[in-house]
Formats: C-alpha cells, sequence, structure tokens
C-alpha cells in the first residue's frame, strides 16, 4: 500500500521537478523566459472562477494524483494589481486554495503519510508556506486538543517542510506566473529571513497548541533533533518542555532530553537538571516500549565526566535499584551503563570497593529522597550487584560479574538488544554434539566436494568482510550438552514445590 | 678381597675364557666406581635367550591358537602293546569306581595329586579317630553290618579267586566247610571279646558321672549359670545368620542383565506372544460355538504362533480389525502389496525428514505441515484401506474397549490416524502409547528411530491441542499421558524432541509477538512452560529448550495487561509455573518480583509505592481489584482453573480473595527462595513488607488473615536479621614474590659428594625414569629381534622339510626315469636284436 504511494509519488515528484527546473532556470537567469507573454498580462486578465476553501479541501482530499492539484492551479490566477497601490496582491482564489489547504490539514481524516509527502511537495513551497503560515497558526491557535487526526495531519505536514537552512525549496508561483510578490527586490534580499521567521512562528504555534499526550510523543523527539537548533529563540520551547514535563515518566524524561540538549549546545540554565531526572529515573521506565530511547537518553546525560560524584554516585544506586525489578532487554544495558559510569567516574569505585570494608547497619542509601545531596549514596555499595550474579540469564550473570574484578580501563558501549531479538540468539545458538558432528559429517561424504568448497570458503570471506576490529578473533564454537530430566514428569497440574504449609490453591 | 677373587676366578673357570670380555679402564679416576671389568656375554646372551624362550616364546608359539586337543588315551603315546594298553584302562576303570564307592571317604585322594590332605585332629590323622569312633559306634549292631568283617577275612572269603598263595590253595582244597566253620567260630570270639570290654568301659563312665554329679552339686553354686541362654539378636547376629543361610541364594547368579537391544526386542517378543494369546482367544469366542471344547483355545493358540512365525518370515504385517479379528488371508496379501508401495513412501519421507532437520528456524506449525504433505500422498494409497478399516468399525460398534487391547500396534501415518487411534482406546491410552513406543524400539528396525520421532511430534501436537482445548479432566490427564510418553520418546532422540520443543516455544513467541501481545498467559502456554519444566531440567547453565521458555514466560508476565481478575489469575498461574523453574537453583527472576509487587499493590487501597510494570491499570476501581472490603463468608476454595480459562466471566466475589490467597503464597515462595541473598534480600523484600503492612485485614477470613500475618512476621523477622551489611571490596589476589638470590648454606658440606639441591630428588627420578626407559627401549627391541629369530627358524625349519621333500619326490622321479630310459635301451637292443 505505502509502496505504491511511493512509487507514484516518486513519478510526481519527478514530474515537478523536471517543471522546476525548467522553472529555476528562468529564475537564475532571471530573463523572462515566454517573452512574448506581457508579465501584466496575467496580472490583469480576469479571474476565473475557483473553488471555495470547503469544495477545495474536499478536491484535495478526492485528488488522487498531485499532477490533478498542478492541473486544478494552474487553471488558477493568483495574484492581481492592487488597484489602489499598484502592488501585487494576492487574489482571492489564492486565498480561498490556502484556507482550503488549511481546512484539508485540519480535516476529521487522518491523510496518510506518503500522500502527506507528496502534498508538501506542492505546498510546502517557501512562497506558498508563506501565505500558508499565518492562517495554519490561526488555526493551530484554535485546535482543540481531541482533535488527534487535524494535529497529526499538521505534524506531518510540518515535518516534511525542510528549513531553509537546510535546503531552500523552489519557489511554487513560478510555475504558474511571472509576476508575484515574491520577484520584489526587498523581498528576495530578506528571502532566508523571513522564511525563517515562517518556521519559527509556526513551531512555536504548534508547541504553544492543545497537545495531546501521544502526539507529544512524537512532537519532543522531532523537535529536539530538528527543530531547536533552527529556532532564532531556541529558549522559547522550553516553555514546551515544561509544559509536557509532567504528564508522564516518559513524557518527562523526553522533554529533559530536550532540554538537556537546550543546555549543553545553547547554554540554556536550568538549575535542577539532574534531580529532575534522578526522579524520574525509576523501574517502570523499564517496562516502557521505548525504553531503548530512554537508555540512550538517560546515557547521553550521564556522559559528561564533570558532573559531581555525589550525583553520579545517586545514579549508579538508582540504576542498580531499578536492574532489580527491570526486564531482560534492559538489564545488560543497564549493566554496561553502569560499569561504563563507574569506569568514568573513578570516585566512585567506592561503591564497588573499599579498602576498609565496614559493617553497616542498613543500606545507607536513601531510595526514597530526590535530593541528590541527600541520597547517602556515596557510603553504600552496589550489593545489588551480588543478586544480579545470580540473575535466570546466564550473559545477565556474567555481565554482573564485573564488581569482582578490577575495573576495565576503556569503556565498552552495550547494543540495546529488544527481547525478540534476544531469544533468537539463544534460539540461535548450537547445541547437542555428537548428532550434530555425525551429520555433518555424513554430509560431507555425500555432498559434492566441490559445494563443500566453496561452502567452506565463502563464510572465511563474509568475516573478512564484516569482520573489522572489533569483530571477535575466532568463531564460538561450544558444543552444550543437552539435558534431559531422569525422573518421570509429574502431572501438568501437579506442584514440583512443595510448600507445606500452603493449602491447594489451584484446581481444575 | 682376595679371597672373593678367588672364588669369582674358581665359578668363572668354568666359562671358556675365550668368551671372556674385558673392560680396559684408560685412566683411573679417584671416587668413582669402576663398573664390572668382567663380563661373559654370551653367557648372558644365551640366558637371556632361554628366558625368553620361556616367556615370549611360549607366548609366541601359542600365539593365535585358542584352544589344544589333549590326548588322554591311556598308553597311547608310549607305544604299548594292546594287552598292556587294555590293562591300564582297566585298573583306571577300577579306581574310578572305587572312588565314586567312597564318595564320603574325606580322605580319599582326588586323582592325581602327588602330596594329599590329610585332615588331622590334634595332630593325629583322622583316620584313626574315625575308625575308633566307628568301632564305638557299630558294634551294636554288628550282626547285619557286612562291612566290618576283618579285611583279611573279607579278602579270603569274598574274593576267593585271583592269586592265591599255594598253602591257601591246598587248604580250601582240604575242606572248604571246616574253614568256614573256623572262621565263624573267631569272629565270634572276637565279638564277645568286644562286647566284653564295651560293658565295662559302660560300668566305668556310668561310675565316673556319677561321682561327678556328686561333685558337681558341691561346687554349683561357684559356677555361672550353665547350658545355652537365650541371646537376643541384634542386627548384626541377624545380618550375619542371613549371611550364613542365604549366602548360596545370592551367590547364585541371576538373569544376566540384558543389553538395551536384548531387553527391546524380549519385550516386543512377549508383547507379540500376549497378541498372538489375544488373538486366540478371541479366536475362540468365535469358534466357541462350533466346539465348546477347551482345547479350542490351545488350537488357536498354536494356530496364532504358528501365525506370527509367518509373519516373522513374511515381513508384511497382519492386520486385525478392532474386535482383534484377523483380516482373512486373500485381504492380507492385498494389502501387502499396499505395504509394500507404502514402505517407499516411508523411506521418502524419510528424505524429508532429514531435508527438515536442516532447517533450524522452524515453527511447530511448519513441522506439522511438512509431515501432512508427505502424508497426503501416502493417504490417497491408504485411503481405501482406511475406508475398510471404517466401515468395520462402523459395523461393529465398539464393544468391551478396556478388555481388548492390541499388543502389537503399527506406527500411525499421520496426526489423524494417531487420534483415531487413541479414540479408540479413550480409557488405556498410556497403554497404547507404551506398546506403540515398545514395538517401535530403534534397535528392532531401521527406521524405527525416525517413526518414534514422528510419533514424538505427534504427541506435542496432542499435547499443544489438549492444551488449547476446553479444560476438562479427560484432556489434562491425556496431556499428562503425552507428558509421559514424551519423557519416554526424549531418551531415543534428545535432539529431534529438543527442536521439536524449541519449535513450539517459538510459535508461542511468535505469536505473542503478532497479535497477543498484551494478552494474559493462555493455558496452552502455561502448559507448555510446565512441559518443558517437566521433561528437561530447568536448572542447568544454559539450555536450548528453557531459556527460551524462560524469555517466553517472562516476556508474558512484562508485557501482559491485567485489567480483571481473571487475567490476572491466569498470569498468577504462570508465575508460579514459573516460580518451580528456579525453585531448585534460587536464580533471580526481576519480572516475577516486579510482577509479584505490582500484583499486590491491587491489594492495598492506599498505594506506598508505584506499579513496576505497565501492564496493571492506574485508575480507581480497578486498581483495588484485590482489595476485600466486603465480609466473606464462603469458604475459601482453590481457584478454579477451568473457570479461569474458559469464556465465561468468574465470579469476581469468589475469585478475588482465592487470587489474593495464591498471590500471598506466590510472595512466601520467593520470600523462602531467596532467603540466601544475605546483601539484598532487604532491598528486594522491603517494598512487599510495606504493602504487606498496608492490607487491609479487616474483612479478610480468618485462614487468610492468618497467612497474611504469618507472611508479614516471617518477612519482617527475616529483614531484620540481614540487615546488617559489609561494604563491597574487591578480592586482593596475592601478587607473587620476586625471588630472591639469597646464598643457601649448605651445614653439612662434604666435597666427595654431590651437593644436595632442592631438586635432587626429581633429578633422581628423571634419571631413574630415563634409565628405565631405555633399558625398556633395549629390551623391546632385542624381543622384536628374537622374535625375528623365531620367526626365520620357522621358516628355515619348513624350507627345509620342503626341500627334502622335494628332493626326495625328484629322486624317485629320477630314478624312475633311469630305469625307464634303462628299459627303454634294452628295448631297443632287443629290437635290433630282432631285427638282426
Amino acid at each position: 500500500m505505502e509502496d505504491d504511494y511511493d512509487q507514484f509519488f516518486e513519478n510526481g515528484e519527478e514530474n515537478e521537478s523536471h517543471n522546476n527546473d525548467s522553472s529555476e532556470e528562468s529564475d537564475d537567469d532571471n530573463e523572462a523566459a515566454i517573452d512574448n507573454i506581457d508579465p501584466n498580462f496575467e496580472l490583469e486578465r480576469p479571474e476565473p472562477a475557483c473553488k471555495s476553501a470547503a469544495d477545495f479541501a474536499k478536491f484535495l482530499h478526492g485528488s488522487e494524483y498531485p499532477d490533478d492539484i498542478i492541473t486544478y492551479l494552474k487553471s488558477l490566477k493568483f495574484f492581481e494589481k492592487d488597484a489602489k497601490t499598484a502592488d501585487v496582491v494576492p487574489t482571492k482564489s489564492l486565498k480561498q486554495t490556502v484556507s482550503g489547504f488549511v481546512k484539508y490539514l485540519a480535516g476529521v481524516k487522518r491523510i496518510p503519510k506518503p500522500v502527506l509527502r507528496g502534498i508538501s511537495k506542492i505546498f510546502g513551497k517557501y512562497d506558498i508556506f508563506h501565505y500558508i503560515v499565518p492562517e495554519l497558526v490561526r488555526e493551530v491557535n484554535n485546535l482543540k486538543e481531541s482533535r488527534t487526526a487535524a494535529w497529526f495531519n499538521i505534524f506531518n505536514f510540518l515535518s516534511f517542510i525542510p528549513h531553509p537552512t537546510d535546503r531552500v525549496t523552489k519557489p511554487f508561483f513560478r510555475q504558474f506566473c511571472l509576476r508575484t510578490p515574491f520577484n520584489e527586490k526587498d523581498m528576495k534580499k530578506r528571502k532566508l529571513g523571513w522564511i525563517c521567521s515562517d518556521f519559527d512562528l509556526i513551531w512555536m504555534a504548534v508547541m504553544n497548541g492543545a497537545i495531546s499526550e501521544k502526539l507529544s510523543l512524537k512532537l519532543i523527539p522531532y523537535i529536539t533533533e530538528h527543530v531547536i537548533s533552527k529556532l532564532k529563540v531556541p529558549f522559547k520551547t522550553a516553555d514546551f518542555f515544561f509544559k509536557v514535563f509532567d504528564k508522564s515518566d516518559y513524557h518527562g524524561i523526553l522533554s529533559l532530553g530536550a532540554i538537556f540538549r537546550l543546555i549543553s549546545e545553547h547554554n540554556f540554565e536550568y538549575p535542577k537538571f539532574y534531580d529532575k531526572v534522578y526522579s524520574l529515573t525509576n523501574p517502570s521506565l523499564l517496562y516502557m516500549s521505548q525504553k531503548e530511547s530512554i537508555m540512550t537518553l538517560l546515557d547521553s546525560f550521564l556522559s559528561s565526566t564533570h558532573i559531581p560524584t555525589y550525583i553520579v554516585a545517586s545514579f549508579l544506586k538508582r540504576f542498580s535499584r531499578c536492574l532489580i525489578f527491570a526486564p531482560i532487554d534492559a538489564q545488560e544495558p543497564i549493566l554496561g551503563l553502569i560499569r561504563n559510569l563507574l569506569i568514568r567516574h573513578p570516585n566512585c569505585i567506592e561503591l564497588v570497593h573499599r579498602e576498609l570494608p565496614l559493617t553497616l547497619q542498613d543500606d545507607p542509601f536513601d531510595d526514597e529522597t530526590t535530593d541528590l545531596h541527600k541520597t547517602r549514596a556515596l557510603e553504600s555499595s552496589l550489593w545489588e550487584m551480588k543478586l544480579l550474579q545470580c540473575h535466570w540469564n546466564q550473559s545477565v550473570r556474567k555481565r554482573a560479574h564485573f564488581v569482582d574484578k578490577s575495573l576495565h580501563k576503556i569503556e565498552s558501549y552495550v547494543r540495546f538488544r529488544c527481547t525478540d531479538e534476544l531469544f533468537s540468539v539463544n534460539m540461535a545458538k548450537s547445541f547437542g554434539g555428537e548428532d550434530g558432528e555425525a551429520e555433518k559429517y555424513r554430509k560431507l561424504q555425500d555432498g559434492d566436494e566441490e559445494e563443500e568448497q566453496k561452502a567452506a570458503v565463502e563464510p572465511r570471506k563474509k568475516r573478512g568482510k564484516f569482520g573489522g576490529k572489533f569483530a571477535p578473533k575466532h568463531e564460538e564454537k561450544v558444543i552444550r550438552a543437552v539435558g534431559v530430566n531422569e525422573q518421570k514428569p509429574l502431572g501438568i497440574l501437579d506442584r514440583k514445590i512443595s510448600n507445606m504449609d500452603v493449602p491447594m490453591l489451584w484446581k481444575l | 678381597m682376595g679371597i672373593t677373587k678367588k672364588k669369582n676366578t674358581q665359578k668363572q673357570k668354568k666359562i671358556n675364557p675365550f668368551e671372556l670380555k674385558f673392560n680396559k679402564s684408560k685412566h683411573d679416576i679417584l671416587g668413582r666406581k669402576k663398573g664390572a671389568q668382567v663380563g661373559a656375554p654370551t653367557a648372558s646372551r644365551k640366558r637371556a635367550h632361554e628366558q625368553r624362550e620361556k616367556t615370549l616364546g611360549v607366548e609366541y608359539e601359542r600365539k593365535n591358537k585358542i584352544s589344544k586337543i589333549i590326548d588322554k588315551r591311556l598308553g597311547e603315546k608310549d607305544g604299548k602293546t594292546e594287552e598292556e594298553k587294555g590293562a591300564l584302562r582297566f585298573t583306571e576303570e577300577r579306581v574310578k569306581n572305587y572312588k565314586r564307592a567312597s564318595k564320603f571317604n574325606l580322605t580319599d585322594d582326588f586323582g592325581d595329586i602327588e602330596e594329599e590332605d590329610v585332615l588331622t585332629h590334634k595332630g593325629k590323622a583322622l583316620s584313626d579317630i574315625e575308625k575308633y569312633d566307628k568301632s564305638m559306634v557299630s558294634d551294636s549292631d554288628d550282626d547285619e553290618d557286612p562291612g566290618n568283617l576283618g579285611s583279611h577275612m573279607v579278602k579270603v572269603a569274598h574274593f576267593g579267586g585271583g592269586e592265591k598263595s599255594t598253602e591257601e590253595f591246598v587248604k580250601e582244597k582240604i575242606s572248604r566247610e571246616s574253614m568256614i566253620s573256623n572262621l565263624i567260630a573267631k569272629t565270634k570270639l572276637i565279638r564277645h571279646e568286644k562286647q566284653q570290654a564295651k560293658d565295662e568301659l559302660e560300668l566305668l563312665t556310668d561310675s565316673l558321672d556319677a561321682k561327678y554329679t556328686q561333685l558337681l552339686g558341691k561346687v554349683k553354686n561357684s559356677f555361672r549359670p550353665a547350658g545355652r541362654q537365650p541371646l537376643e539378636k541384634d542386627d548384626y547376629d541377624k545380618l550375619t545368620y542371613t549371611l550364613k543361610v542365604e549366602a548360596d541364594a545370592r551367590a547364585t547368579p541371576a538373569d544376566r542383565k540384558l543389553s538395551e537391544e536384548e531387553m527391546a526386542a524380549k519385550e516386543r517378543e512377549r508383547l507379540e506372544t500376549l497378541e498372538a494369546a489375544r488373538i486366540s482367544k478371541s479366536n475362540a469366542l468365535l469358534n466357541a460355538h462350533m466346539s465348546a471344547d477347551a482345547d479350542v483355545d490351545v488350537d488357536a493358540g498354536s494356530k496364532a504362533d504358528a501365525r506370527k512365525l509367518k509373519l516373522k518370515n513374511s515381513r508384511f504385517e497382519v492386520r486385525f480389525d478392532d474386535d482383534g479379528a484377523m483380516v482373512d488371508e486373500g485381504k492380507v496379501e492385498k494389502l501387502s502389496v499396499r505395504k509394500v508401495a507404502q514402505d517407499e513412501d516411508v523411506d521418502e519421507d524419510d528424505g524429508d525428514f532429514e531435508d527438515e532437520d536442516e532447517e533450524e528456524e522452524e515453527d511447530l506449525d511448519d513441522l506439522m505441515e511438512e509431515e501432512n504433505e508427505d502424508e497426503d500422498e501416502e493417504e490417497q494409497e491408504s485411503d481405501e484401506e482406511e475406508e475398510e478399516v471404517q466401515e468395520k468399525e462402523k459395523s461393529k460398534p465398539k464393544k468391551s474397549l478396556s478388555k481388548d487391547v492390541p499388543f502389537v500396534f503399527e506406527m500411525p501415518k499421520n496426526y489423524q490416524k494417531f487420534c483415531t487411534l487413541l479414540e479408540k482406546y479413550p480409557k488405556d491410552m498410556e497403554v497404547v502409547l507404551e506398546r506403540l513406543v515398545k514395538c517401535h524400539h530403534p534397535s528392532l528396525k531401521e527406521g524405527n528411530k525416525k517413526r518414534l520421532n514422528k510419533l514424538f511430534l505427534m504427541c506435542l501436537r496432542w499435547f499443544d491441542d489438549m492444551a488449547k482445548e476446553e479444560l476438562t479432566e479427560q484432556s489434562v490427564k491425556e496431556m499428562d499421558v503425552a507428558q509421559a510418553t514424551m519423557h519416554v520418546l526424549l531418551k531415543f532422540d534428545i535432539q529431534y524432541g529438543v527442536r521439536c520443543v524449541r519449535a513450539l516455544i517459538r510459535q508461542h513467541w511468535k505469536n505473542r509477538q503478532d497479535k497477543e501481545k498484551s494478552s494474559p498467559a493462555s493455558f496452552a502456554l502455561i502448559s507448555a512452560v510446565r512441559l518443558v519444566s517437566g521433561l528437561f531440567p530447568v536448572s542447568d547453565n544454559w539450555h536450548p529448550v528453557v531459556v527460551p521458555t524462560f524469555f517466553l514466560a517472562t516476556e508474558v508476565l512484562c508485557a501482559a495487561k491485567c485489567p480483571n481478575l481473571t487475567a490476572l489469575a491466569k498470569q498468577l498461574a504462570l508465575a508460579t509455573a514459573l516460580v518451580e523453574y528456579v525453585g531448585e537453583s534460587k536464580r533471580y527472576v526481576p519480572e516475577l518480583i516486579a510482577f509479584t509487587r505490582s500484583a499486590l499493590l491491587l491489594a492495598v487501597s492506599e498505594k506506598p509505592n508505584k506499579f513496576l510494570t505497565n501492564g496493571f491499570p492506574i485508575s480507581k476501581p480497578f486498581s483495588e481489584m484485590l482489595c476485600i472490603n466486603k465480609k466473606i463468608t464462603t469458604k475459601l476454595e482453590p481457584i478454579s482453573l477451568k473457570s479461569i480459562f474458559s469464556s465465561c466471566q468468574a465470579d469476581d466475589d469468589t475469585l478475588r480473595p482465592a487470587v489474593l490467597r495464591s498471590l500471598i503464597s506466590l510472595v512466601q515462595q520467593l520470600r523462602v527462595l531467596y532467603t540466601s541473598h544475605q546483601e539484598t534480600y532487604n532491598i528486594v523484600f522491603q517494598p512487599f513488607l510495606r504493602i504487606l503492612e498496608a492490607i487491609n485485614k479487616e474483612h479478610l477470613t480468618k485462614e487468610l488473615r492468618e497467612e497474611v500475618e504469618i507472611l508479614t512476621a516471617s518477612m519482617k523477622a527475616e529483614c531484620d536479621a540481614k540487615k546488617r551489611l559489609i561494604h563491597l571490596s574487591l578480592v586482593k589476589t596475592e601478587k607473587s614474590m620476586l625471588k630472591m638470590l639469597e646464598p643457601r648454606f649448605e651445614w653439612d658440606f662434604d666435597p666427595e659428594r654431590p651437593h644436595h639441591g632442592p631438586k635432587d630428588e626429581k633429578k633422581k627420578l628423571t634419571k631413574n625414569l630415563k634409565n628405565e626407559m631405555r633399558g625398556a627401549i633395549k629390551e623391546l627391541r632385542k624381543d622384536t629381534a628374537f622374535l625375528a629369530r623365531k620367526q626365520l627358524t620357522n621358516v628355515k625349519v619348513t624350507d627345509r622339510a620342503r626341500v627334502a621333500a622335494t628332493k626326495r619326490v625328484m629322486g624317485g622321479l629320477m630314478q624312475q626315469q633311469g630305469e625307464w630310459n634303462k628299459e627303454k635301451r634294452t628295448n631297443e637292443v632287443e629290437k635290433k636284436k630282432a631285427k638282426k
């Protein structure tokens, strides 16, 4: 389905770009490409009939190909000469088109992303966008939170529009008419300026709008990634982040990510940043489906080596506390993070190793407080690792043993692997020895020798290709014996552990 | 010195001085031991040769010879005459007979052993005492006893013939009667004397006895209680007694322990005979109206046996309809043709199976499908046959099902047939499966392993299907049977079994990934988890089945949502299944702890901490689904799995306390499980404690309240006990010291002796080893040389014999030729003469 769309839009794009090319040429050369047409004629010709805004919105919904829209647009007259000032001003039909488009976006129907991408190729051009922005801002300011479809349409549409510093889109009106307000000199001079302010305007409007939780989950990362650094005054976004901060833990983390970016890249001042992060870090965070992004964010928050030791220690304790309840896919990355933190901050080695181990009455670490000064984490130790050394998964067990050895000098990165991946890794492990071996030999005897040789050569090549410096030096070839229970199994419903003081809890 | 030298020379005088070899030493070194100055190499070589001849030579000669014939014929080797041989044989025979007669004669010698063991008593030969005894005992019945005649008398009277001295000959000739009367008189006299002596002896003993009793009466008090005391027997005594009495019984060898194949064959044999008997019985029933004789049974049995024999000989199997009657001969033959065709098919799908094996990544469904594809082809062929069977099934309603389970089964070709087979005997499924397995033991026939694999797969599928069906006692029982069968089958091919179960797990996993991402655990899943723990050791470090199952279970535990009580109960069932995984190994399962804690929070209205996993409802009415606010009057019932896993919603009010109760017991189990974690116990269980304390116990039933209180109290005690903590510190590994080059003093230094180093002992041993090694190699070399020589001599001997034989033959031939030539010549001469 989507592929079809893409294919189709690619075609459309080609066409368009073709058109654009020709128009651009003319733009660049700055010569009247069509000499025989008097530019003024266009402005003066009578305005043909146009669709009303609502009709146009409907038309947009109905139109299958961008070409249809283009052909319709071609039939329109966009600009006319103002009778009084003799300036080139937009016609009524242009206004209708713009408001029709805004209506289209703010409709009830959710527009599929590929379609929007195609449409943004038309309406995302900087000149027509300039007309759309004020209209859209007005719409956004009035848009209610409940209208998810409209919000998503607008967000998707905006996400397809590049910032002028990245790429300036081709002018839109050049396709249809020669004289536009954008041809004026002062317009041209400050082109980047006003395009940027368009961008700022619309994004600020979106951020100030009533955004639903769901959308904000998408919006925050996008803004952090693409928008913040493009804005003229990035601090303005902070309001937005503070607004969504309290919605949920994940929101909090995400907006903290954005704030972190503001702090690190734009000199934003936010005093109790780490306290906030600390209070958000809890085990349930690791049960979310977005744990991967959460973990990368946490990693980036703590990547600095200039964080005070007490903060790092508190985080170390907090992370290990989280691990006690964390699901399997979070275990290894967090364990890796803990180890890296210990390497990064050698002062925290106290948590793992003390020259004079004291005997304490209780774990001094206070899990409840949100004040990082009062956690007393530095007086504690990472006993949690001892528990994780008995984890049911072998690799976690192995990894948790790092507290028993002297620390490495170099940090190492632990890739996040989702449970599905971990599952398939475990399924792919070889097991059982003898039969497999026998099979192999039998095959060796039966099969073509040439084939065998080929097969033998190929993997070596592959290894050479993908290996590189960090590739494992030798392939792990461990024969794992397969155990089988000797005793006869009990019934399916029978308890295998007898808990003497507990009565029958389950029955058929 | 001089004396010893003299002696040596005297001894060595016998040796030819030319055979001696002298070691000349060029320099004399003080303090060094001189080796032997003179040696006799030839002599020692000879000695060695002789020694080898005795040991290695004997062995060489015996090589490849298993037994030897000993000629025990008498006098055959010595070249004796026929008469002498006869005499020898006769004596031998006599000796043998004599031995047999005196079987109980202890003093008798055994065979040719020269030093016979003489039994003695107090240094006297036992035979002497015996004789004395004999006279004592036997004189009362002297008259009858013929053995007590004097030897002389016997000799004379009984064996009157033979060689006699001339005197006796004459005497006998004079008066045989008088002689005999004389003899009788003599013996009578002797008897009389004996009798008298005996009487005297008796009198004497009587008087002695009387005296003794008199004496005894006087000293009786100073004696210990006489006579045998009834001893109390303790274990030791009993043991010794049994050892004494039953020693023989224990020592007698039992039946030899059979190898696996033999066992299988035997088992099958047994089943087949039983089957034959069964058939014969049913035949007998059929024939009963024709002949009511009892021996019909036997007859039929023998017939069945004959059939069995035939069956064995002619490879195709006999079919029975479900009453056990045999399908008649004509049909059998028809079937047999088809059977052959099927066999080929089986081979084909065996091949397919192999292909299948190569793929690692496959689902249970894939496995089944592939198999079904194979079977589809078969099915077409076997359709007719099946119809036949079905018709018969229809025509003969099932009667006396449980009685008539055949003993021999054919492996069902596909899952449908497997199911129909099992449905046929709903009460004896385990028996059917057991027999099915036994009939197809891999050692019995080629390809049986594949068949058993197939059976495993079918059992697994059956298991899975049963788990997916509505829960009844029957289905659970069937699952148990399937599990037990799989357990048995797993021994035949572990790899395949593991692959199948992994496929099942993968299938569940995929299901979870696709559609049921947040739905609670199904019964099929829980039973699969249980199956794995039943079949495989769950506490292994890494196990190809258990670890993926762990992933599956924890994933379900984490991801599933619990919007209502039944869902929670399902998850709880899974959790209890999972606890059993770590029961032995005490491994830590964070997901389980998180789940339990979050679930326990549902029982509290004012939550002391947040939910851990995100599967639990946060909003008010649902987030307190385990809070019991009403007084419960009904008795606490265990959770009914049937009601949980059926589609209809169970009554929340009755379910709530039960779920809470099982949750409490789960917490209890976890508490017990992780007590060994000294440092982290508090970290894990403090939150639990807080929640438990916050539970409103007002409306709980008495039992439940008690349970909660016990748990709280025990957990609190444990937490208090484990409060003490010690900071972590790395265990320092001791660095080994650098070796110091300090001087080592030797207090008893003696320049003439070698130094005592610390490695002396080792040096000595290595030197010894080296020497020994060298010696052994030398010996071996000499051995081979000896053997080669021996072989050479053998070859030479045979060569010589052959040459001699050839020479002899050639000589004979030449002689013949010469004679023939001579004759020819004379003939010619004669001819010439005649011509002339």
